[in-house]
């Protein structure tokens, strides 16, 4: 999406903003809706790790990063938490996501600038999720501001390996036309 | 500018990855399981603070007005110096692994055992009352 | 790829297994947090719940240390605050004004009014069995001090002539007192008292279940649901009884869903001599140290200071005057009976309601297998 003086901005360019602004919001819902329905699951009897989630709507994330640009997921990111936090109401679970989806979508850098095509989806996916629940560690520690949060280090990351691996599986298996945008009319 | 995507398929890269996880994962928890920590835990004015038992050390604490001295050697935990009047902290018998506890009313010093009963951890009694 | 897929699942359950076996004993540890404190000459251990449940049906928080460290300072200052008044030895205590040579006390608390009108009731209840007028000879004894020595029969009788609901009157805000000499003590309901307090107290926080020891006197509160298994024992809170004659081990458990359990034995407190025991529970008859039979009674009951005072005048009564007290049904409770020769025994109700396992010594085997 490039920059245009709004003088200089033709009738199509400006139903192509509206197109692309459209498009975010579809973005944006898809991963809330994703994120809504992993809530429904009741996680919490089955595995005692607090902040046990499936991450759906990282695939959403992922693939705005590599279908469009790096801006453009991180516009969709914050949305989607932000929409999150209107609808429910739960600061702690937003400020506990918020920094482990940054720091999530910082790895997404080094998954596509840095490792390229050496690792598939799966390893994308994988280090995210990593990174995620790394996040949500680090905020469970300065909230708390006690080390016992450490405690569940090892299980964070065994889940994170869990679910990133599921999720990039996912990924994996969806049409490459999707990456490509001119490609999309042809789905 | 050329489209940047990850491989269609896994990569053996992939798997080094998820291995390296794993293993840092597995090594935290089986290094963690391995030492069962016997501690005891010291209340006083100043707050609440757990120490182990498995390393020697001498502690000074004030309490309500008196001072102590608290030993931990050899795996157990005792009064061995009390200013304060009653001093029966300094003759109830040292927590070890067995568990315990020495309480010194009049400067409200209570140091506990944090081993529980050998029962309330295979029957995970919620409580066992004293 | 499909090969790759169910190798990578295969994975992924092996290490899910692994893991949870791992997790699965350090992860009930941290179920609790624990907090110390002392009051009423006494230990007391808070337990309260880590998780705070859901939060809008969403995920699970939980609490942090310091906001459950404030809650357990709120209940310390609440046992301070109760036993500021109904110490014994505390200068300005109420009892320590009742217990002076006068025969009236006026403008008295009414929640103390309330207490000690309980006490009596349940003293009246009890054939005297529970007895708040013995505060003479709790003092001629001192059990609990530096010194011990055996009093004679004449201080012994002495004593007990200063004793006696007869002596002691209850009004709307005063106390009198026929024997000046005569002195309360509310050692047996005082614990219970503010274990009910700090019990309320607790079930007005936001933390979800947790319970609370006071030094022989057990309460649960909230309700242990959000454990997420459908079992029905997990929902109950499993408390064990230390067994008075290997205070390593326990009789067995009990488990409650709610209300309190209360424990009296001869080895809380005492002192021997001769190789004769002598424990804190006197016998308001005989001025010593009631000899009954047993060594231990647990009472679980709705009411937290009727399960103290409970307690302690099924201990002095002793096992068959007990049996027969509960079946007067005057209240509702259970009991839990260790006579000296190591005998449990329960009331009917209990053993009907499958409430109480008994603790079967189990061929050693170690612990905690890594």
């Amino acid at each position: 999406m490039e920059k245009r003086t709004s003088s200089s901005r033709s009738a199509s360019s400006k139903a192509s903003n509206a197109k692309e602004a459209a498009l975010g919001a579809a973005y944006v819902c898809l991963a809330l809706a994703l994120s809504f329905l992993e809530s429904q699951i009741p996680f919490d009897a089955l595995v005692p790790i607090p902040g046990f989630k499936l991450g759906l709507a990282n695939i959403v994330i992922c693939t705005v990063f590599y279908r469009h640009s790096a801006k453009t997921a991180l516009l969709v990111l914050i949305c989607r938490l932000a929409l999150s936090f209107i609808l429910f109401s739960n600061i702690s679970s937003f400020i506990f996501s918020l920094v482990g989806a940054l720091l999530s979508y910082t790895s997404l850098f080094i998954s596509k600038y840095i490792l390229r095509s050496r690792i598939s989806f799966i390893g994308v996916s994988v280090i995210s999720a990593v990174f995620h629940n790394m996040g949500q560690l680090a905020a469970a520690l300065l909230v708390t501001g006690s080390l016992s949060a450490l405690f569940y280090m090892p299980y964070l990351v065994l889940a994170a390996v869990i679910c990133g691996g599921a999720t990039g599986v996912i990924l994996c298996f969806l049409p490459r036309n999707v990456f490509f945008e001119k490609e999309l009319k042809s789905l | 500018m050329e489209k940047i995507l990850p491989n269609k398929k896994p990569t053996a890269l992939d798997f080094i990855i998820i291995a390296i996880f794993l293993a840092f994962a597995l090594l935290f928890i089986f290094f963690s399981v391995g030492g069962e920590s016997l501690s005891v835990t010291v209340t006083s004015d100043v707050g609440e603070t757990t120490y182990p038992l498995d390393r020697d050390m001498t502690l000074h604490i004030s309490s309500g007005g008196y001072n102590y001295t608290v030993e931990i050697k050899d795996g157990k935990a005792a009064v061995t110096e009390a200013d304060c009047p009653d001093g029966i902290c300094k003759s109830t018998r040292p927590i070890d692994r067995d568990g315990g506890s020495i309480i010194c009313v009049p400067g409200g010093l209570l140091i506990k055992s944090n081993i529980s009963h050998g029962e309330a951890e295979n029957g995970k009694a919620d409580i066992i009352i004293p | 790829m499909k090969k790759f897929i169910s190798a990578f699942l295969a994975a992924v359950v092996f290490i899910a297994v692994l893991s949870s076996f791992s997790s699965c004993e350090k992860n009930e540890e941290k179920e609790y947090f624990d907090a110390n404190f002392i009051a009423m000459d006494t230990a007391v251990t808070v337990r309260l719940a880590r998780n705070s449940g859901k939060k809008d049906g969403r995920k699970i928080i939980y609490f942090d240390d310091a906001y459950l460290n404030e809650i357990k300072q709120n209940c310390a200052d609440i046992a301070k605050e109760i036993e500021a008044s109904l110490s014994r030895t505390i200068d300005g205590s109420i009892v320590s004004y009742i217990n002076k040579e006068t025969d009236c006390v006026l403008d008295i608390d009414g929640d103390f009014i309330s207490l000690l009108n309980e006490s009596f009731e349940l003293s009246e209840n009890t054939g005297g069995a529970f007895n708040i007028t013995l505060g003479t000879l709790t003092e001629l004894w001192n059990i609990t001090g530096d010194t011990h020595r055996v009093p004679s029969a004449e201080e012994i009788s002495d004593a007990l002539s200063h004793t006696g609901n007869d002596k002691i009157t209850v009004g709307a805000s005063d106390v009198k007192k026929s024997d000046r000499k005569l002195k309360i003590d509310l050692g047996a309901i005082g614990k219970g008292y503010a274990l009910e307090k700090i019990t309320e107290y607790l079930e007005s926080t936001d933390v979800l279940y947790g319970l609370v020891s006071f030094g022989g006197n057990v309460s649960v509160f909230g309700s242990k649901e959000i454990k997420g298994t459908k079992d029905e024992e997990s929902q109950k809170y499993k408390i064990g009884i230390t067994d008075p004659l290997d205070t390593s081990k326990v009789v067995g458990y009990v488990y409650i869903d709610s209300g309190y359990v209360s424990v009296s034995g001869d080895y809380e407190r005492y002192f021997e001599e001769n190789g004769i025991r002598y424990h804190h529970i006197f016998d308001p008859e005989t001025g010593y140290p009631a000899d009954s039979g047993l060594s231990s009674v647990a009472v679980i009951c709705s009411d937290a200071s009727t399960a103290d005072a409970l307690s302690t005048a099924l201990f002095v009564m002793g096992y068959e005057k007990a049996l027969d007290f509960y079946k007067s049904e005057k209240y509702d409770f259970e009991a839990v009976f260790t006579k000296k020769d190591g005998t449990t025994l329960l009331t009917s109700g209990l053993s009907e309601s499958g409430m109480f396992e008994e603790y079967v010594e189990e061929p050693a085997e170690p612990a905690n297998t890594d």
